[in-house]
């Protein structure tokens, strides 16, 4: 090679070559000159001095360049390399500081690894793989080619590679190989990368350092986005060594994978080497946060935030934690309301002085039962049972609730005879729907917390318990009344009833805040606090209802003497610790000085702490005792219980993990996860109605349970309803398109569909009818109303068969909140090319926000189907939406390479889009807007 | 902190020599590193150095009978770090630089200069045999294993009457398990050809029109990833190597860098999306290289072709104004490379030493 000096191209040239009129040597032509090529010309003429040396417009010439195009080649100007007179001294001496001190460090190691030199080396050859082709180098060697056509030759093996031969696997090389030749798959690599190193004879050094190599080849991989890649050298670093960041950054890899159960493991792996690494800690929260264990979720956020109060991210995935469990709290509730009044007809139908004899059954039931409130509903539920499971078929709510009501029937002994119960059982089924409210398992346990007492007249107990009732049915307003009646009973007998009156308080006050009446909820705590000071319970609903109003110095006060009395309620640590940082916010590092002082409490109402969980084995757990368990235990007990029945699935003991399960949803059954198990349970005892009702539960709770939309598809299809499961199948896949199970069960329900063509559906629908009302007759054979609503049940039902299906193929489409769903409901949408839907996802999706939810995914396709649907479907409805999305569309991260990309014809379309946008005026925008954007679409 | 805003290349040592370096190369796991040339006399000579108290200190001189111009350390084990060299005369050497009296092997490979050789296989880099390629003159490309004597396990060279080319760049890659290994050949008249070494086959080939100066794969120890090509008249080029099209071969991406001949280009041991070019002009250029959204899409009939990234400079800095001849990064320490060029004279060479920023890129 010889040192050859090329000219360079900027280097001669002159206004003659550039044909540069001299005028544009000029500040004013400078200024408005936006041709980034002629800018950099002129500069180039500039410099060369041709024209004269002009510092000053050279200067201005290269900033306005500067700001046109940062990255032009004509700014790259030559300069020496940095000395350390280039730094101050003190960076000067970090620098070199840190060069000496790696200097010496690998002096040291050198010496460690080759004092022993000679030892060592001979058994690196032995791992070594044979030497290429070495039977065979004469053919080898002779290998040619040709630049038109080059010469392809197979080594031939030697003879310890023929006794590995797999003739099989070779086979499939060879097939391999054929497809390679059309398309080269950049993926098939993956599989032929060895999971594990082999590490004999190799040194500590040696092992550190190819850990260290295989961990830096992962992040690599990572960052350029080749997760799967990046997990099998992580994969590898462990192999080698197992090391805390090669686990973290692996968990980090499968979490972009949505493997969250690995990604699990991964972070458990971490905090046993290192407890309290946060980024673990983080990473095993957004885990939680995607296998709905919302709590877990935020308790490992509070820990990062405990230490890290300022982790940006940590933060927001909280917030976004905070957000679910919300949601997964009102949305049912919502649905409820609906159907519920539904029911409520029925039982208007057939109210018959219900009050009464609803009255009376109480009193009955007290007698028997003595102070367990819970048997009345119990005692109620059963004939109610038989009524609403034929009632309700399909999605209705009361078969559900009559069906987690179903084991309770063992429980209450004779309840079941009592025919007075009837009137009550509409009153039950109606209110199942409501205890649906997710609050209200919890919820509920509260009010019966204190059982009443039997010094206590009968009426304000009855009326108690009644509120009870009432209140964990979900009926707020009806059970405020019943307490408040029993408060009026009580109020004349003065202090002797002071306790029952203050809990009556404390219920109502629970009451209030459920309905969101604050201030009700806060006179009725303080004055429960008045006859009882320094219980829990008030005290927390207060500190509740402060911070709903926004007064959080008081909530800090309520919350921090709740904590003096008991420190493990999980519920006041939280708020304390979101109180915190809202005050800090609000008033500044001296916000305590602002707060009132906080009561001390006397050691002698620690004597009201809740009692601890353990008391009470899980097993025993009854109604009433787990509903006088208060909300924490609760928490405690449901985990326990889920868990235990996890394990009875796992040793498919299905029936007991059933009746688990069934524990777990009276104490919180707002939790998804609870009714896909119970679900499964079911499918696999055949029992497809019920799991059918458990997957409907959970898909109203989230709408987006893979499991559930799975596992109703089962149901279905054991329910021999194919073309609903059908449906639920291609919903699943739609969510998850991964899941094999799921094709192959479509396969087969398609198969299925087919086969009962003949059967004709509505056929089927028929007999379902005829079942439901014989049954109706066999056991109820009294009740003719009851026929009547079972009547209109079915056609109801016929209602909802025929809706399913257009249910199934319209995308449920919400506001998106992050990327991820938003990037869901896209693909989801072009996969179908909806432009209806995808203008419905415009239309309920903040233009601003539109940047961060494309994040870098902006593509061709989405970004067309965008433009399409503004363009058919929103632009006649709100044209400012349009130009508002369009506006914060063209700052989307991809947007620049999107335009470069797009075809003529594609181009039109958004040129015909402005033209529409022009056309219609509108006072949100002006046309030197439209044509401004326009611009910055570069048409 | 205006320093620190973007990585810089720091000047830390500089040493004149009394001949001429063509290559140079860091001793794995110290603070050593090896120059390779010839004296004016016209013999080879190899200097080992090592970093001391902030200067440079000969640790030894060893002089050979022909001028040396290229060597590596890659197929050789951490724990004996044999210094494989390729001379004016066609000779592949293998020195133990604690007894270079004699070679460890020695082999007549070509039968001109070798103007390039790479290493795999050792240093824990690279799955398989430890083995060197070869590039020369005399229009061939051979491979090497130390453990065979004499003949070369893969020998790549034009068919016979053919015009033989001067090869003047190898690179070995894609050695991501035991089976698979590439070598990537770069050629005066711009072609570069991209032999496997597991069928023995012409893999893909192209031609840049200019010189191939200088070829890396980004990582040669992973799945063929990226392999950057410099060339003569100032351009680089950058090959997406994931996705192969059948007709059209790897995207690409090229920029113009230098004024003149790239002569060198190494990727960042520590991070595999960072490369200095070195140009003829006494330049260095660091580069950064950035991934598109989606790295395949299909093309109009379906089939997957790559989609080319793009690079943004980080930094440039002119060294001198003779070309730089050769550059090596420290495999130990991040950041940390050696450079030498051909000052002024020919024989009066001046070695740098350059460091970017403690703070170069992230991780």
């Amino acid at each position: 090679m010889t040192t050859k000096d090329y000219p360079s191209l900027w280097g001669f040239g002159t206004t003659k070559t550039f044909k540069i009129p001299v005028e544009h040597l000029d500040f004013k032509y400078i200024e408005k000159c936006s041709d980034v090529k002629h800018l950099e010309k002129i500069l180039c003429v500039l410099r060369s001095g041709e024209e004269g040396y002009y510092p000053e417009l050279t200067e201005f010439c290269e900033k306005r360049l500067k700001g046109l195009a940062p990255e032009s080649r004509a700014l790259r100007k030559d300069k020496p390399a940095a000395t350390a007179s280039s730094f101050t001294a003190e960076e000067w001496e970090k620098i070199d500081g840190d060069i000496k001190s790696w200097v010496s460090e690998i002096k040291n190691e050198e010496n460690k690894i080759y004092f022993h030199e000679t030892e060592t080396f001979p058994v690196v050859e032995d791992n070594l793989p044979p030497v290429r082709g070495s039977n065979s180098r004469l053919h080898v060697s002779k290998e040619k080619y040709s630049n038109s056509r080059p010469t392809k030759k197979k080594i031939p093996r030697d003879y310890a590679e023929w006794d590995k031969f797999d003739v099989e696997k070779e086979c499939s090389k060879i097939d391999e190989d054929y497809k390679e030749k059309a398309v080269i798959n950049n993926k098939s690599h993956l599989s032929k990368i060895e999971t594990r190193i082999d590490t004999a004879g190799l040194t500590e050094k040696e092992k550190t350092s190819l850990a260290t190599r295989e961990k830096e080849k992962g992040n690599e991989a990572f960052k350029s986005g080749d997760y799967e890649e990046a997990v099998m050298y992580y994969t590898r670093s462990i192999s080698v060594l197992p090391n805390v960041v090669a686990y973290n950054n692996r968990a980090q890899a499968e979490l972009k994978l949505q493997n969250w159960n690995s990604a699990f493991q991964d972070c458990e792996k971490v905090l046993e080497l290192e407890p309290g690494n946060l980024k673990a800690l983080l990473r095993r929260a957004t885990t939680y946060k995607h296998q709905n264990k919302l709590q877990e979720a935020i308790e490992d956020l509070n820990k990062v935030l405990n230490v890290e109060p300022d982790n940006e991210l940590a933060k927001k995935t909280l917030l976004e934690v905070e957000r679910d469990l919300k949601n997964s709290k009102p949305a049912p509730k919502t649905e409820t309301k609906g159907k519920r009044m539904v029911i409520q007809e029925v039982e208007n139908s057939e109210d018959e002085g219900g009050k009464d004899s609803r009255r009376k059954h109480e009193d009955n039931s007290g007698d028997k039962k003595g102070a367990e409130p819970a048997g009345a509903r119990g005692a109620a539920e059963p004939c109610a049972m038989g009524n609403i499971q034929k009632k309700l078929t399909g999605k209705s709510e009361g078969g559900k609730r009559s069906e987690r009501g179903a084991p309770r029937r063992g429980r209450s002994p004779g309840a079941g005879a009592d025919k007075r119960g009837r009137p009550r059982a509409s009153a039950a089924a109606a209110e199942g729907g409501a205890s649906r409210h997710p609050g209200g398992g919890r919820g509920a346990g509260d009010p019966t917390a204190a059982p009443p007492s039997p010094a206590a007249p009968l009426g304000p107990a009855g009326l108690k318990s009644q509120g009870n009732e009432l209140f964990r049915s979900g009926q707020f307003p009806e059970a405020t009344l019943k307490y408040s009646a029993a408060i009026a009973q009580l109020e004349p007998a003065g202090s002797g009833s002071a306790d029952d009156l203050s809990i009556l308080y404390s219920n109502r006050a629970a009451c209030y805040l459920k309905e969101g009446n604050c201030s009700g909820c806060i006179q009725d705590c303080t004055r429960a606090l008045e006859l009882h000071p320094f219980s829990i319970k008030p005290l927390l609903r207060r500190a509740m209802a402060y911070e709903t109003l926004e007064q959080y110095q008081k909530a800090y006060v309520d919350y921090k003497t709740v904590l003096q009395m008991d420190c493990t309620i999980q519920l006041a640590n939280d708020s304390i610790n979101r109180i915190t940082r809202i005050l800090m916010n609000l008033d500044g590092p001296s916000w305590r000085e602002k707060l009132s002082p906080i009561p001390a409490v006397p050691t002698s109402t620690h004597l009201r702490a809740w009692q601890p969980a353990t008391e009470t084995p899980p097993d025993q757990v009854g109604d009433s005792c787990s509903h006088s368990q208060p909300g924490i235990t609760d928490e405690k007990m449901f985990k326990t219980l889920k868990e235990e029945g996890n394990q009875c699935v796992k040793d498919k003991n299905y029936k007991d993990a059933l009746s688990k399960y069934i524990e777990c949803l009276k104490i919180n059954n707002k939790e998804c996860a609870i009714y896909t198990n119970r679900a499964l349970c079911y499918l696999k005892l055949c029992q497809f109605e019920e799991a059918k009702q458990d997957c409907d539960r959970a898909l109203e709770i989230d709408n987006r349970n893979v499991k559930a939309c799975y596992r109703r598809a089962l149901a279905h299809k054991g329910l021999k309803d194919y073309q609903k499961s059908l449906n639920d199948l291609n919903k699943v896949l739609l969510l998850d398109s991964s899941i094999i199970e799921a094709k192959m069960e479509l396969e087969e329900v398609t198969r299925l569909l087919k086969d009962n063509a003949s059967f004709n559906k509505e056929k089927e629908r028929r007999k379902i009818e005829i079942q439901e009302v014989n049954e109706g007759h066999e056991e109820e054979p009294e009740r003719t109303s009851e026929e009547v609503s079972s009547d209109c049940f079915a056609t109801r039902k016929e209602d909802t068969t025929n809706g399913a299906p257009a249910y199934g193929e319209t995308l449920p489409i919400a506001r998106p909140t992050n990327a991820y769903e938003f990037g869901q409901v896209i693909n989801a949408i072009s996969t179908r090319n909806d432009k209806e839907a995808c203008a419905h996802l415009l239309a309920v999706t903040e233009p601003k926000d539109l940047p961060v939810l494309l994040s870098n995914k902006l593509e061709g396709d989405t970004f067309l189907l965008l433009i399409q649907s503004l363009k058919n479907n929103l632009i006649g409805k709100d044209p400012s939406l349009v130009y508002q999305h369009l506006f914060y569309l063209s700052k989307a991260e991809r947007f620049k390479m999107m335009l470069t990309l797009i075809s003529k014809g594609q181009k039109e379309q958004i040129e015909q889009l402005f033209d529409d946008l022009s056309d219609t005026p509108n006072k949100h925008y002006t046309l030197e807007d439209v044509q401004a954007l326009r611009r910055k679409y570069e048409l | 902190m205006s320093a620190f805003e973007k990585p810089q290349i720091i000047s830390h040592i500089q040493k004149g020599l009394n001949y001429t370096v063509f290559d140079c190369k860091w001793v794995p796991c110290s603070a050593k590193f090896v120059t390779m040339g010839n004296f004016a006399r016209g013999t080879g000579v190899i200097q080992l150095y090592e970093i001391q108290h902030g200067d440079l200190k000969l640790l030894r001189e060893i002089e050979k009978a022909k001028p040396i111009k290229c060597g590596t350390f890659g197929a050789t084990s951490l724990q004996q770090r044999y210094l494989a060299t390729g001379d004016f005369a066609g000779n592949l050497h293998i020195w133990n630089l604690e007894a270079p009296e004699i070679p460890v092997y020695s082999v007549k490979g070509h039968k001109e200069i070798i103007n390039t050789i790479d290493g795999v296989g050792g240093l824990g880099i690279g799955e398989g045999a430890p083995e060197i390629v070869t590039g020369s003159r005399d229009g061939t490309v051979k491979v090497w294993d130390p453990r065979q004597k004499d003949d070369p396990v893969a020998n790549m060279e034009p068919v016979q009457g053919e015009n033989k080319r001067d090869c003047w760049t190898v690179a070995f890659g894609n050695a991501y398990n035991q089976e698979e290994r590439v070598v990537c050949a770069g050629y005066d008249n711009g072609d570069i050809k991209l032999f496997d070494l597991r069928n023995m086959s012409l893999r893909w080939e192209t031609n840049i029109k200019n010189g191939v100066c200088s070829l890396e794969f980004d990582r040669k120890d992973i799945s063929m990833n990226k392999l950057v090509a410099t060339s003569l008249e100032g351009k680089f080029h950058v090959f997406d190597m994931r996705t192969q099209h059948p007709t059209k071969g790897f995207a690409s991406v090229s920029e113009k860098a230098h004024k003149s001949t790239v002569w060198q280009v190494r990727h960042l041991p520590q991070n595999r999306e960072l490369f200095l070019t070195a140009g003829g002009a006494g330049s260095l250029h660091l580069w950064k290289y950035e991934y598109p959204i989606q790295r395949s899409k299909k093309d109009s009939e379906g089939v997957e072709m790559g989609v080319a990234g793009s690079v943004s400079l980080l930094q440039n800095v002119t060294l001198s104004t003779q070309p730089i001849s050769s550059l090596d990064w420290s495999p130990d320490k991040r950041g940390l490379c050696i450079c030498s060029s051909f000052d002024q004279m020919a024989e009066r060479t001046t070695l740098y030493r350059s460091e970017a920023a403690p703070h170069l890129g992230p991780l």
